[in-house]
């Protein structure tokens, strides 16, 4: 949902890229665990919509190289790359199932933190778009309300329209504390923001279900900006600034300040879009790629040309309508 | 449905929302669109209920009297066609989301419902019948749309297809699936009396496609360049009503037949048409000039002529040494001393160019006493006139070679001067041709047209050299690569531009911006005219010579009519106002200055990703002038500059570009003045602040001084001057808040660096009519009001705050991504609070005294709080 198109100048997507992070949105994890520090004492941790990986990259770089006890279960419908300490559950979110396998692989236990980076596939019509990321993030809500453990953290990516503040409101009835958190590394143009809620507390009574289908609040106009506990903006100000370019051949690849003659001597620059791998138009761009679209077009513009001079000759000899064919014809 | 063209909001508001036309009950409309308030807020009464499910179908079933709803969720709700109340609700046993659906049935007994879901599964379903759904597999991509002829039903998806599917076999797949599109497609309409179906998408081109028993053909695509097509909807036999993402509605009469063409005469290789007159050079080298279009009576001809051209008022041919002139009322003869290598003509002057390498131009105006007005050689002896013109006292002419001269006509002398620089000639013509001159009436201005696809403004000084105005070109989405002609609709208050696109005319309406018009009429075929019909202002005669033949197409302008049109074909990205305009910009690169209340006067296109813009009106005591900037992604900064009286009657500006391709974006623009000089101010998103004024000779932008923000501080993201005390506010992504000093000598000094306790980034400032203080809004949803050294928090959203506007009642007005107006007094406890209409708000500002406007995936004026 971002509002420009993505800039090779953009620093953190070079980052990511030199820094072989599956994509740069594992600067906003780290960022925001730099402020929070929400993945401190972690021992278990849950990943939803894990694909491509960078934000289980960066659990395994904070919790699994820290304490090799620590177990991080990753959930996403498409399978991705093995990451050490890692383990990966290829399944539906929506599930019970998916669910108690994840307790099973903590054996037993709850989890510690679950945190989503999932995002619809924007379509564009802001209102279908902004139902969708809803719906994903009650998904998200509902999996979490079996697998989070009293006094747990959720993380989760919400992109800020017109009705998030419902959402907010809704979170606040299950956590003691509702913050939402902006990592420098998310553009300032865009409304992509995180919503951290911690020190899990259902009400009395409460019963985890998979069949919650929309949320308990439905009126926003009552929610005002004090339902959240704060708007933080985390990561280092005199660090890297996702809004800022950068020339393309500097010593970006490494820490600022860290770089030295030979470092930069072996920087390279690379393309920092990654298409997706399975597209559902893979066929047709396949087609495109071969000529078949240019040959159809070809084509249609040969017919559109002979129905042209089929009609030029019903015109010419047999239209009524035109008496100046006629009599230029016998003359 | 005809009779709601007469209401374009309304019809917009059927086509948006998913509801079938069949829902008007006894002047009631059932609406079923989310916070879709752009029809809702003009209704005087009206009923709300809101359902906390996202509906994506509903239907009215004639035989129960009932209504039935479908929802994302993938449920069927019954309701009393009378009030709306709920009987009953059916969940369907699948928990994908969907985002399409199609009723097929008339009662609830034999209801069927498809519905799509986003990851490409289409489920067939009958509620009454089935315990689980049949899920038809397929597609590879989410399901934007369905429609049906009843026996069949025809998807559209992300995986670029469409797919027609039989509904008697549930447990088949498609009986057909086609390719053709490239890009998204979303929407999809079916004419089951002409078996046809459109679809259209991201490509903004309508697909025409034919089906049968077993197979989909495509048979006709017609560009739109009118945005994102979001809905397609059959009104009427071949009419449809398309809507766009950014909001448009257009309303397209399909043809299927469109190429219809007269073959008026053969063996003819050039003709003009001369008011009632025809005048026709035939292959036998026969020059006939006609009484009327008909061709009835022969007014004169002469033999031995061997090549001709034209204006709209007068024909010369000629071969050899020996031409001919026609006017509307005479014929002159007249032999040179050497043969003709060509000639131009424009009403009674002639330039010709002579085997000897001479140009010549002569005044026909009194053929008695026929005067030579020039006889000039040029350097280059290969350039050849190819049109020339007259601007008040001036003749001009334009060469093959993409040159202009122009020549005093009051003076006697032979002087004939070479108008613009190299740099300016080659900018504008590129070396190709000049392919027509077209003086602005009433003024020393003209406009021309080149090969290159360039359309430029020109102005002759008193001291008779060519100034450049402006220059401009098209957008890929007009597709008018090959601009010819300037042709003067509705007795000249409108402006087309007639060019070609490939094989085919296209009419481009400068005066709006919009395409008009584009038909085939093959390759090759360059002489032409297009003359305005004589029973129908809509209607042209596009006349033309298709080999040896002399062809006539009809084009009818009302085929396509746009209902509601904004000039940007994407979301408005930023806008600024004033007392008397509003400029908005969106990412497509379309710039819109309009009147305080959002009317367009100029649109046009000034280059890709839009993203600032701001306007400042300076009212001198002998006249007032207008400044807009416009800056975005591809660092192009440009300065547009007008006088109210020449936009308004000529459509006539200066605009100068600079471009920066080593700073990033321009991420904010700001006009400042200082003592009777105007400076533009520019942040890149490297960090940099450029500072540039327009240099003495009034041709360039010159750079005075440029500062670069500190590191840490961020880049510059909003910037608004204060006249009063010449201070320019920077506020920064990093979170700060700079005052600079503007100097005489266009620089500038910082005076004083302010931290805000809010660690987010600033994302719009505003200054108070007075000057005593500015607000900054931050990505934190906060806005606060700043002095020297201190800020008071004023507002809090929950989101980005996109605009703040300070009136002259001091009221601070700001708004955010949450599309909520809050308002308030300065420091203040008690604040107003108005939803916007916009959904994807862009920014606010003010125009007029008091007027509010927000922009984004439209424009909204917002009454006076």
């Amino acid at each position: 949902m971002g509002k420009t198109s993505r800039d090779k100048r953009d620093i953190y997507y070079r980052l990511a890229k030199e820094n072989k992070w599956r994509a740069r949105s594992a600067f906003k994890l780290m960022q925001i665990d730099d402020e929070f520090q929400i993945l401190k004492g972690v021992r278990r941790a849950v990943d939803l919509c894990a694909a491509p990986g960078s934000w289980s990259q960066v659990l395994s770089k904070r919790l699994f190289e820290e304490d090799k006890e620590a177990k991080i279960v990753a959930i996403d419908l498409q399978p991705m790359a093995p990451i050490p300490g890692v383990i990966q559950l290829q399944g539906d979110i929506t599930s019970v199932d998916t669910a108690n396998q994840v307790i099973e692989h903590f054996s037993g236990d709850k989890s510690d933190i679950v945190i989503c980076d999932g995002a619809p596939d924007v379509t564009g019509i802001h209102s279908l778009d902004e139902f969708m990321q809803a719906e994903l993030i009650l998904a998200a809500f509902n999996i979490t309300s079996h697998v989070l453990r009293p006094g747990g953290n959720f993380l989760a990516k919400i992109f800020r329209s017109r009705n998030s503040s419902l959402l907010y409101a809704q979170m606040k009835r299950y956590f003691k504390k509702v913050y939402l958190a902006k990592p420098r590394s998310s553009r300032q143009s865009s409304c992509e923001a995180f919503v951290l809620c911690l020190d899990y507390s259902p009400p009395e009574g409460f019963v985890p279900t998979m069949g919650r289908s929309s949320l308990e609040i439905t009126d926003a106009s009552g929610v005002t900006a004090e339902i959240i506990d704060g708007f933080v903006t985390c990561g280092d100000l005199s660090g890297w600034d996702s809004e800022k370019s950068y020339p393309l051949d500097i010593h970006v690849s490494f820490p600022r300040g860290e770089s030295t003659d030979e470092d930069r001597n072996r920087y390279e620059f690379k393309d920092v879009v990654q298409p997706p791998t399975d597209p559902a138009y893979k066929e047709a761009l396949e087609m495109k790629k071969t000529g078949v679209f240019s040959n159809m077009n070809a084509e249609l513009q040969r017919e559109v040309r002979k129905r042209a001079a089929s009609q030029d000759y019903i015109n010419s000899f047999s239209s009524k309508a035109n008496p100046f064919v006629a009599r230029n014809r016998k003359r | 449905m005809e009779h709601l063209g007469e209401y374009p909001l309304l019809l917009d508001h059927i086509i948006q929302s998913e509801i079938s036309a069949e829902l008007l009950l006894d002047d009631k409309v059932i609406t079923c669109a989310k916070f879709d308030q752009k029809y809702a807020e003009h209704v005087d009464n009206r009923l709300e209920e809101e359902f906390p499910e996202h509906i994506i179908g509903c239907k009215e079933l004639d035989e129960d009297d009932k209504i039935v709803t479908v929802t994302s969720r993938n449920t069927l709700t019954i309701r009393k066609c009378s009030d709306l109340d709920i009987e009953s609700t059916i969940q369907c046993d699948y928990f994908a989301t969907s985002i399409c659906s199609l009723i097929h049935g008339d009662s609830v007994a034999s209801c069927h419902v498809f519905f799509g879901s986003v990851i490409g599964d289409l489920i067939d379903w009958k509620p009454n019948k089935d315990k689980k759904p049949v899920m038809r597999k397929g597609h590879k991509g989410m399901i934007f749309s369905i429609v049906t002829d009843e026996t069949r039903i025809f998807t559209i998806s992300d995986d670029r297809t469409v797919r027609m599917w039989l509904i008697s076999d549930r447990e088949g797949g498609p009986i057909c699936t086609v390719f053709g599109h490239t890009a998204r497609p979303f929407a999809i309409s079916i004419d089951t009396v002409h078996f046809t179906i459109y679809t259209g998408g991201i490509e903004q081109t309508l697909f025409c496609w034919k089906y049968d028993n077993d197979s989909i053909k495509l048979f006709q695509k017609i560009p739109l360049s009118f945005g994102v097509i979001r809905k397609i909807t059959k009104i009427d036999n071949n009419l449809l009503a398309i809507s766009s993402q950014n909001g448009d509605l257009l309303k397209i009469r399909i043809n299927e037949n469109p190429y219809v063409l007269e073959i008026l005469k053969e063996d003819v290789v050039n003709f003009a048409h001369l008011k009632d007159r025809l005048v026709i050079l035939t292959s036998k080298n026969e020059l006939f000039v006609y009484d009327s279009g008909l061709m009835d009576r022969i007014v004169f001809r002469s033999k031995e002529m061997k090549h001709m051209a034209s204006s709209e008022e007068s024909v010369v041919a000629w071969k050899d040494k020996i031409m001919i002139l026609i006017s509307e009322g005479s014929v002159t003869r007249l032999t040179l001393s050497m043969n003709i290598i060509s000639i131009s003509v424009y009403m009674n002057y002639v330039t010709i160019k002579t085997i000897d390498g001479y140009i010549q131009v002569y005044d026909f105006y009194d053929p008695e006493h026929l005067r030579c007005l020039n006889r000039f050689r040029l350097k280059n002896a290969a350039m050849i006139p190819s049109v020339t013109s007259v601007a008040h006292r001036t003749l001009i002419i334009g060469t093959t070679h993409g040159e202009i001269y122009h020549s005093d006509l009051r003076n006697d002398t032979d002087k004939v001067l070479l108008s613009l620089t190299r740099q300016d000639s080659y900018e504008i013509f590129g070396g190709k041709e000049v392919t027509c001159i077209h003086p602005i009436p009433k003024t020393t201005m003209f406009m021309t047209l080149g090969k290159t696809g360039i359309w430029s403004t020109m102005r002759v000084t008193p001291e008779d050299t060519v100034k450049v105005m402006n220059s401009r070109s098209f957008s890929a989405a007009s597709r008018v690569a090959w601009p010819s002609k300037f042709i003067e609709w509705k007795n000249g208050q409108e402006l087309l531009i007639a060019g070609f696109y490939g094989t085919s005319l296209v009419i481009w309406n400068s005066t709006t911006g919009l395409p008009v018009s584009e038909i085939y009429c093959g390759g090759g075929h360059r002489i032409w005219q297009l003359n305005p019909s004589s029973s129908d202002e809509h209607s042209f005669n596009f006349d033309y010579i298709r080999e040896t033949e002399y062809c006539r197409q009809k084009i009818d302008f009302t085929e396509k009519v746009s209902l509601i049109s904004t000039a940007h074909s994407s979301t408005i990205f930023a806008a600024s106002g004033s007392e008397n305009y509003l400029v908005t910009v969106s990412l497509d690169g379309h710039l819109s200055i309009g009147t305080n209340k959002g009317n367009p006067i100029l649109t046009m296109f000034v280059g890709e990703n839009l993203l600032s813009t701001d306007v400042y009106e300076n009212h001198g005591e002998k006249q007032s002038e207008v400044f807009v900037l416009t800056g975005g992604g591809k660092s192009k900064f440009s300065v547009f500059r007008f006088q109210p009286d020449d936009l308004k009657k000529y459509n006539v500006f200066w605009l100068r570009s600079v471009a920066r391709p080593d700073e990033g974006r321009i991420v904010a623009v700001k006009t400042c003045r200082l003592q009777n000089q105007n400076y533009f101010i520019a942040s890149y998103s490297s960090g940099v602040i450029e500072i540039f004024k327009i240099s003495k000779d009034d041709n360039n932008l010159e750079s005075t001084s440029r500062i670069e923000i500190e590191d840490s501080l961020g880049i510059g993201a909003k910037m608004d001057y204060c006249e009063k005390d010449g201070k320019l506010f920077v506020g920064t992504s990093g979170s700060y808040v700079l005052a600079y000093i503007l100097k005489e000598n266009g620089r500038l000094e910082e005076e004083n660096k302010l931290k805000l306790s809010d660690r987010s980034g600033v994302t719009s400032i505003a200054i108070s009519p007075d000057g005593s203080a500015h607000f900054v809004g931050c990505d934190s949803g906060h806005v606060y009001q700043c002095h020297a050294t201190e800020t008071t928090k004023i507002h809090s959203h929950l989101s980005t705050v996109v605009g703040i506007v300070v009136d002259k009642n001091d009221l601070v007005h700001s708004t955010s991504l949450d599309c909520v107006v809050l308002t308030s007094y300065e420091p203040s406890e008690f604040h107003l609070r108005k939803p916007t209409i916009i959904d994807m708000p862009n920014g606010m500002v003010r125009t007029g005294e008091s007027t509010i406007i927000v922009v984004g995936d439209g424009i909204q004026i917002m009454k006076k709080f």
